[in-house]
């Protein structure tokens, strides 16, 4: 039986220009093709440069693409602007402090993401009891002991605790699509396990089609149904199913020497 | 003698107040574009004597001081809508965008003043006011003018000052209001969770203008007159007295920071009166203030540094008394629980 598909991408290009002259136009994607179904958990792995995260920001709206086509559930994103895709899309950054508002308390983090990409009022007040009682119930179940600290500034928590709070807060009104960047790769390696736990059992137990960019490639073999490797800006390795749960850590270090000299750097093999 | 004490005893404490609750106003939406939008924004030296100047001609020509503040309020207004779409789509930077509203504002100022023939002043005893209205009946309920006047400061201007005070605190409570505060502090957060970063800055700046328009008409209701120069180091005053207040009150909230930028206000203008005791000519009051406001940032750092130290202790404490909950793994502890990984965090961080 024929999946959902959820994202189609059609032939993405997307050029950097540092200055006027074309020569030094750096390009960043050269015609990605994907297309993500239904309860698909995609990471992505790929050297410094391959374009990975310049292919979450442009599916996200942060970058605008030159060709090709974004489609999300049948509706065509490409001219959307990043604030207007919110409301479909989801993400988690690699810097815990990018995802959350350090001054504001946790409550309102909250609050802000549980209307992601919805219209905002001028009127409604943005707190309220009903609210709280629901979010301290969702932290709970994070397990973290945050229940008790809905009003503590985002700031004084760990970077651990902010990733965690940065995913419930993605999934508090379900996304079409979770877009995670690197998003432990800034924690250390007890916590980042913790934080990748998290994510996985969220990203099971709602169902949402993710696609994870990770430099860890034992996390992503581990993690996920699909397995995609990006060099140069172009997919040059694809694994699903049977197939990418029997890869081993060396075999994708061994496709990345293939390519050739220089192309995997140092910290990845370290990862593993 | 004593007589002669007493009074000015009496005058240090009443002669700051109408400038602190007028000033009040022009804090509040330094407040706003400084702490919330986090932009330096000068224009506030522009919208001062534009509306100062514009409410002496308007109150000269009979119209009601209600009409020139409402007047004054969108001159305020459309300035900073203005400011921010020079910075929104023009892609001024902020800082520059409201030195350029500053000079386009004074300008204005004084091409009004050579339009009513070089002056703008009005007769105080010929036309009512925003708060000459109240003084008067005070007056003829038979206090003395000294007593009228101030009270009259006083009760209009924290009349005024409290209705705005707490519109804003409800608006900035708001989901509107939220979303606003929000695109200041974390413009990459915003945009993620669908809020309109660049819309959120235009109506922050433009609340902002507002304010400060109002404090203008206000200040020129309070002297009689209007001047091209009444904006002269006015974003000083606001800083300051921003700076002062959050010695207090702190930046934790929006409501300390409302509340900072009043208590602040009043502060700074109790201190100003004590330097006008030592500068009794008033030639060096402006290097004063400039002094002043070093002296408040620096006294802000302090703070800050002490809070941090006791907070630390704080959560110290808490944290061996709630036992292990989160363990907080030092640099060497980390490096000995796995060499390979420390050395690849921090490479991820670099990358």
């Amino acid at each position: 039986m024929e999946k959902e598909k959820i994202l189609e991408l059609y032939d993405i290009h997307k050029t950097f220009s540092m200055d006027t002259n074309p020569l030094n136009d750096k390009k960043a994607l050269r015609g990605v093709s994907l297309t993500i179904y239904e309860g698909d958990f995609v990471s992505v792995i790929g050297s410094n440069g391959s374009g990975k995260s310049t292919l979450l920001n442009c599916i996200a709206g942060r970058f605008p693409i030159e060709e090709g086509s974004i489609i999300l559930n049948g509706r065509e994103l490409r001219k959307d602007s990043e604030e207007k895709r919110a409301k479909y899309i989801a993400r988690v950054f690699q810097d815990p402090l990018e995802g959350t508002i350090a001054s504001m308390s946790l409550f309102e983090n909250l609050s802000i993401a549980s209307r992601r990409g919805e219209r905002q009022s001028p009127l409604r007040w943005a707190l309220s009891k009903k609210k709280e009682v629901a979010f301290a119930e969702l932290l709970k179940s994070l397990n973290l002991g945050l229940e008790n600290r809905l009003n503590s500034p985002m700031g004084t928590f760990s970077g651990g605790q902010r990733q965690s709070i940065t995913l419930l807060m993605a999934t508090l009104k379900k996304p079409e699509l979770l877009l995670l960047d690197e998003h432990t790769a800034a924690l250390d390696p007890k916590t980042a396990r913790t934080v990748m736990e998290l994510t996985n059992q969220m990203v099971r137990e709602h169902n949402i089609p993710t696609l994870m960019i990770t430099h860890n490639m034992k996390d992503a073999i581990a993690y996920g149904n699909r397995l995609i490797m990006m060099n140069e800006g172009k997919i040059i390795f694809e694994a699903e199913g049977e197939e990418k749960k029997n890869l081993k850590v060396q075999d994708l270090i061994d496709k990345f020497n293939a390519l050739g000299e220089g192309t995997l750097s140092d910290s990845q093999i370290l990862a593993n | 003698m004593i007589l002669s004490s007493s009074t000015s005893i009496q005058n240090f404490f009443f002669a700051p107040l109408p400038n602190g609750v007028i000033f009040a106003l022009l804090v509040i939406g330094v407040f706003l574009s400084f702490r919330i939008l986090d932009v330096a924004d000068l224009s506030v030296e522009g919208i001062i004597p534009l509306t100062t100047v514009v409410t002496a001609i308007l109150i000269h020509q009979g119209i009601n001081c209600f009409v020139a503040l409402l007047i004054s309020a969108f001159i305020g207004l459309a300035t900073g809508l203005l400011n921010s779409l020079l910075t929104v789509y023009l892609k001024i930077p902020a800082l520059l965008s409201g030195i350029i509203m500053m000079a386009a504002n004074f300008g204005l100022s004084i091409v009004f003043m050579s339009l009513n023939g070089g002056v703008a002043t009005f007769a105080m005893s010929a036309h009512l006011t925003a708060f000459n209205w109240l003084g008067n009946g005070l007056k003829v309920a038979g206090l003395s003018s000294y007593y009228a006047n101030y009270l009259s400061y006083i009760i209009v201007g924290g009349a005024i000052l409290a209705l705005i005070a707490f519109a804003l605190y409800f608006f900035f409570g708001t989901e509107l209001g939220m979303s606003i505060r929000a695109a200041g502090k974390n413009k990459h957060m915003s945009r993620a969770n669908g809020i309109q970063v660049k819309g959120m800055f235009m109506i922050g700046l433009s609340i902002s203008g507002a304010l400060v328009g109002i404090a203008g008409s206000l200040y020129a209701q309070h002297n009689g007159f209007g001047y091209s120069t009444d904006g002269t180091g006015m974003i000083v005053v606001g800083l300051s007295s921003l700076f002062l207040g959050e010695l207090i009150f702190g930046q934790k909230s929006f409501k300390r920071g409302l509340l900072a930028s009043i208590v602040g206000s009043f502060l700074y203008w109790y201190i100003i009166q004590v330097l006008m005791l030592i500068d009794t000519n008033g030639y060096l009051l402006n290097f004063y203030k400039a002094i002043l406001l070093v002296v408040v940032i620096l006294l802000g750092h302090l703070v800050k540094h002490v809070t941090v130290k006791i907070n630390n202790k704080k959560n110290r404490m808490r944290m061996t008394q709630e036992g292990e909950r989160e363990t907080i793994q030092s640099p060497s502890e980390m490096l000995q629980e796995n060499f390979s990984h420390f050395v690849l965090g921090a490479e991820r961080k670099r990358s």
